[in-house]
């Protein structure tokens, strides 16, 4: 039968599968730490019909082949690790990473995640925790008599005890950085685990060995641009529609082939 | 029997290969640096009837048996350039393409959204090396900042540690959609880093192929309708007289 149908059709499918990668990235426009997510594709199969190179009626090479293409598939999901805008918040527990690196949680399975999302809050032990109540890797815990507390550009973290005039050092933040973060696994909630793709994790102070610094008081903003996404939604709606075209051509042509008999 | 039959029936099937290949490129309208297939069709088997006037043969002039596709031939246009912001995109401005090399062998490629692997090793989407000069895969150092060059040159933190493959020949689409041949380095590429190419399907092109496709399709149809009707005079309506 006519391939045209099924062509169009995984053309079709890629194209829903665009607007299912767009429409996540839409919705973590306000997530703090998103990273942008990028669907690509590539071209499926080619069925050869006849190759290039073949020796034609009275012997000559044919220069060119005769190959049909079966569609389009996603190629992969590529995760773009820019820093978005850093806003400043005020909050003295909010850390936001300028250039590379991610934070160290423990999860409560006891395994590590990291994240960019630096929103960070006090639980009932005076630990610093994510918003879902993991804590950082290593612990840090904040004396429950701290006035003031304050985060250096290197994630060392002091504290103001109530009464009393000095700054005492309880800690330094210690940030991871990857080859590949891109090769993370994403599992919700800002969270990525690892796995081999991403490479091994390269820990240090922030500011040391290509990690980036601490932004005391900030938040770093999802990196979706809005006008980016927009437009390759429109991208991958007209592409959907022009599919569908194709699939109503091969109808026809098949309903024509049909009306051959009458 | 009536030639005219057989020639109109090569040309249906003729278009309907021809729709295939424009439903393809218009599967792969969002396909970073995909090339369009444009069919080609041509006459077959010919030749030349003659009208005996007494002894001479006079001729008449030339009859085809109808037109098959004869080849799909690859458009190597550029597809428009797109800034991403990513260092790893890169694209070819110009001719050239991309050296990689996958589990099938060597293939060329325009696609240069780039990734790096766990060690530091500079990969295609699809996980097959990027080939640099020397046709070595390129790698960085883990804690490099990358950035490519204009000139395809790979700098890990300002340093350079390889310089991109980019080639150019006579080259055919593989069946898994690279691109396969006999190549010989360009010259001076002109490499722009955080851009990708996009196809370069063209939506209006494909479609109005696409109308003309089916309105030589409905033709055709319309002369083995007319064929028809002569043999069905010629079989039911010639015994009456």
């Amino acid at each position: 039968m006519i391939r045209a149908l099924h062509t169009a059709a995984a053309g079709m499918e890629s194209q829903q599968f665009n607007i299912d990668v767009i429409a996540n990235n839409l919705a973590n426009v306000n997530t703090n730490g998103f990273k942008t997510v990028r669907a690509d594709f590539e071209d499926l199969l080619y069925q050869t019909l006849r190759p290039a190179g073949a020796t034609a009626a009275g012997g000559t090479q044919l220069p060119s082949g005769l190959q049909v293409g079966l569609g389009s598939r996603p190629a992969a999901t590529y995760g773009l690790f820019t820093t978005g805008a850093l806003q400043v918040t005020g909050n003295p527990l909010d850390m936001a990473i300028e250039g590379d690196g991610f934070f160290k949680v423990l999860l409560p399975d006891g395994a590590i995640a990291y994240t960019r999302d630096g929103g960070f809050k006090l639980d009932a032990q005076g630990r610093l925790v994510t918003s879902n109540g993991y804590p950082l890797e290593p612990e840090i815990i904040i004396p429950p008599d701290a006035e003031q507390i304050m985060i250096g550009r290197d994630g060392v973290i002091s504290v103001r005890r109530g009464g009393q005039d000095g700054v005492e050092e309880i800690g330094q933040i210690t940030l991871v950085r990857f080859v590949n973060p891109a090769g993370l696994n994403r599992i919700g909630l800002n969270l990525y685990r690892l796995t081999p793709a991403a490479g091994e994790p390269i820990e240090g102070a922030p500011g040391t060995n290509g990690i980036g610094s601490i932004a005391g008081s900030a938040l770093e903003a999802s990196n979706v641009q809005i006008v980016d996404e927009m437009v390759r939604l429109i991208m991958a709606q007209r592409a959907y529609e022009v599919n569908s075209r194709a699939i109503q051509t091969a109808d026809e042509m098949l309903s024509v082939a049909k009306d051959l008999k009458r | 029997m009536i030639r005219g039959l057989y020639v109109a029936a090569e040309g249906m099937a003729a278009r309907q290969k021809a729709q295939d290949a424009i439903a393809n490129n218009l599967a792969n309208l969002n396909t970073t640096g995909f090339k369009a297939d444009r069919p080609a069709f041509a006459t077959v088997y010919e030749r030349q009837l003659y009208r005996l006037e007494g002894t001479r043969a006079q001729p008449i002039g030339a009859l085809s048996a109808g037109a098959i596709l004869r080849e799909l031939y690859t458009d190597f246009q550029q597809g428009a350039l797109i800034t991403t912001g990513n260092p790893l995109d890169v694209a070819i401005d110009g001719v050239g393409f991309f050296t990689v090399q996958t589990p099938q062998g060597v293939r060329y490629t325009r696609n240069g959204a780039f990734q790096l692997d766990a060690s530091g090793t500079l990969l295609t989407r699809a996980g097959s090396p990027v080939l640099g000069e020397g046709n070595q895969p390129i790698r960085v150092p883990p804690s490099a900042t990358v950035q490519i060059g204009e000139d395809g040159s790979v700098l890990a933190n300002g340093t350079r540690v390889g310089r991109l493959l980019i080639v150019q020949g006579d080259l055919a689409k593989a069946p898994d959609g690279d691109f396969i041949g006999a190549t010989q380095p360009v010259a001076n590429p002109r490499v722009v880093a955080g851009a990708l190419e996009t196809s370069n399907v063209g939506m209006v092109r494909e479609m109005v192929a696409m109308i003309e496709l089916i309105r030589a399709y409905e033709t055709h149809q319309k002369i083995i309708h007319a064929h028809d009707e002569t043999l069905g005079r010629a079989i039911n309506e010639l015994p009456k007289v």
